[in-house]
């Protein structure tokens, strides 16, 4: 009996999917940098499949969740990932060996989502990423739609022409 | 441009001029001096009393010194990289001061407490947030107030929807000039730095005090190498203010807004609410319902609750009559921390004694607003503009992660027997 809303799920199951998410990218692209970006922008295209439900808010460099971060930082000081950082380059995340064991909280379709989400995103660096993260949460919250996504990008990002910008949210299956 | 000034006790005093004048002293803003900050800490620390009205002044002073620290500082990499003159420059101070004043106006009765019973907006299927509100209050509320005074007619011609876009993050409105959403929502904003000292004060702690002088002084631009985008950072010379704020943050968390007993007046706080409430929520963020919300405040529900004698969470305010706890995991808990807890969950509900859950990681992050982006604080070179995470200089903060803490409790009724099946 509860006196409020009963709380069974593990605290461990978000730092777990994060820990498949970057084992899955590490295994299928090993030469690339997964840094926090990345798991930043990942996580905000699984929340929007509704696999995760964190709260995202719109910044300059795209939707950024301190709740991600926060599983993330936790995922670390549970030994289920390693944070390191390299100058000029940024944060570079490893899995550990500990990630099958927190992985087992997940679902199915849990780890379907992730691994559909690698196979179509994952090649992606991140300031490619941070594009279609920001096309995205663009179309959902602000209402812009297809035909005007390549400016409404680029008027959040100048520094990327429009043609880059065109070229990655094709290549994204965007547009 | 006639210039005011206020008396402010964390800062000395706060200035405004005439058009910053009108706006606090529009309605709509003067409902601030009846919300506290802090909701029913104060039956805690009794001298939480403070409100998001003072507040929201600190931010706004708060917001314009770093705003013109960074400048100073940085000027050419918002010049090179953000395409700056000095006539945006200028108007975007002025705008930068008005989302600092107005970040909060949109903040529900008892602050932060209320956000879980806000309806759900049907445009996005997901519950309103407390900055729908705001930006929904500025743009039909506070429109006329904002856009027609002469000092913005003839100097900055600033839209109310440029000032809710600051506070949104929307780059539809405000293109790459969204950026400047920094010093409202993120790990250096104006509100934390000013919560931090504004909380401690009235409180009577001294954890949330740090160097704010130092802060605005060593605040400078760099690039984040991974995403390279710009970001809002303090210079080497001022790491160790930077470790400053994330301590005190720390500390006001676990020993104030996560008290014990705090948080079991939080719990009564949301089913009072959801009692006296119309359906049990408050009113929706666009109009009409936002005329309602408007209309509540903090006195009004506690003329509610004093009406409600037979309702228990209105009695247990009133009284000061609250749950009590009787069980918490470690701030950041283990597989093994989460089995025990299972375990003692268990024992409870055999023994047939109602509980309650209470995580800490969900007031975290109100806290910290994912809004108010909790991205590692950098370190940033004045030379090359080069950045480094705090952690890679302070190992305190490599060692001081979210507070991940479970805490259960019963009613006080129960307690004795609640203990004695833990024991």
């Amino acid at each position: 009996m509860s006196l409020g809303k009963k709380n069974d799920g593990s605290m461990f199951k978000n730092s777990g999917l994060m820990g498949y998410l970057v084992k899955s990218l590490n295994q299928k692209y090993p030469d690339k940098q997964i840094g926090k970006t990345v798991i930043q922008k990942m996580m905000y295209l699984l929340s929007r499949n509704g696999i995760v439900n964190f709260d995202f808010s719109m910044y300059h460099y795209g939707p950024y969740s301190s709740e991600v971060t926060g599983e993330l930082s936790f995922a670390e000081r549970s030994g289920i990932v390693e944070i390191r950082w390299e100058d000029e380059k940024g944060y570079y995340i490893k899995p550990t060996d500990n990630v099958e064991k927190f992985s087992s909280l997940l679902e199915d379709d849990e780890k379907h989502a992730v691994d559909e989400l690698v196979e179509r995103f994952g090649g992606f660096k991140a300031v490619d990423l941070s594009l279609i993260a920001t096309a995205y949460y663009l179309t959902d919250n602000f209402g812009v739609k297809e035909d005007r996504l390549v400016d409404a990008v680029h008027n959040a990002k100048k520094k990327y022409p429009p043609k880059y910008i065109e070229n990655v949210l094709s290549a994204g299956g965007i547009m | 441009m006639r210039q005011y000034e206020i008396r402010d006790p964390v800062y000395g005093f706060v200035s405004f001029n005439d058009w910053e004048k009108d706006i606090i002293g529009h309605p709509a803003f003067q409902r601030l001096r009846r919300i506290k900050q802090l909701a029913l800490t104060e039956m805690v620390y009794p001298g939480a009393v403070h409100t998001r009205f003072e507040h929201s002044l600190g931010v706004m002073h708060l917001a314009t010194k770093m705003y013109d620290s960074i400048v100073n500082s940085s000027r050419s990499m918002l010049e090179d990289r953000l395409n700056y003159a000095d006539a945006g420059l200028q108007k975007d101070r002025q705008l930068i001061r008005l989302a600092a004043l107005l970040h909060d106006v949109g903040h529900a009765p008892f602050s932060h407490t209320s956000e879980e019973i806000m309806p759900i907006n049907v445009k996005i299927d997901r519950p309103f947030k407390h900055e729908d509100y705001t930006t929904s209050i500025i743009k039909n509320v506070l429109k006329d107030v904002i856009e027609n005074h002469p000092i913005n007619r003839t100097n900055y011609r600033i839209g109310a929807d440029e000032v809710a876009a600051l506070i949104e993050g929307n780059p539809e409105v405000l293109g790459e000039r969204v950026f400047w959403k920094v010093l409202i929502a993120s790990q250096l904003d104006a509100d934390r730095g000013d919560y931090l000292l504004r909380d401690s004060y009235h409180i009577g702690v001294k954890y949330g005090i740090y160097d704010h002088s130092r802060l605005i002084n060593t605040l400078a631009l760099g690039i984040e190498p991974e995403s390279e985008e710009v970001v809002l950072g303090v210079d080497r010379g001022g790491w160790h203010v930077a470790e400053a704020i994330v301590i005190a943050r720390y500390q006001l968390f676990a020993q104030v807004y996560f008290h014990k007993t705090r948080r079991a007046f939080d719990y009564h706080l949301k089913n009072a609410m959801m009692h006296v409430l119309e359906g049990g929520k408050l009113p929706g963020a666009e109009l009409p319902s936002l005329k309602q919300f408007i209309d509540l405040d903090d006195y009004a529900l506690w003329n509610q609750f004093r009406a409600e004698t037979n309702d228990p969470d209105c009695s247990a305010i009133m009284n000061r009559w609250h749950i009590r706890e009787i069980y918490s995991t470690p701030e950041v808990l283990s597989q093994e921390d989460e089995a025990e807890l299972q375990a003692k969950k268990r024992s409870l509900e055999d023994a047939g004694i109602v509980f309650y859950e209470d995580k800490s990681e969900k007031l975290w992050y109100n806290l910290s607003n994912s809004e108010n982006g909790d991205k590692e604080i950098m370190i940033v070179s004045r030379k090359n503009g080069s950045a480094r995470p705090l952690s890679g200089y302070s190992s305190i903060v490599k060692n001081i992660g979210d507070v991940k803490q479970i805490r259960v409790y019963v009613k006080p009724e129960d307690r004795s027997k609640a203990e004695g099946v833990l024991r």
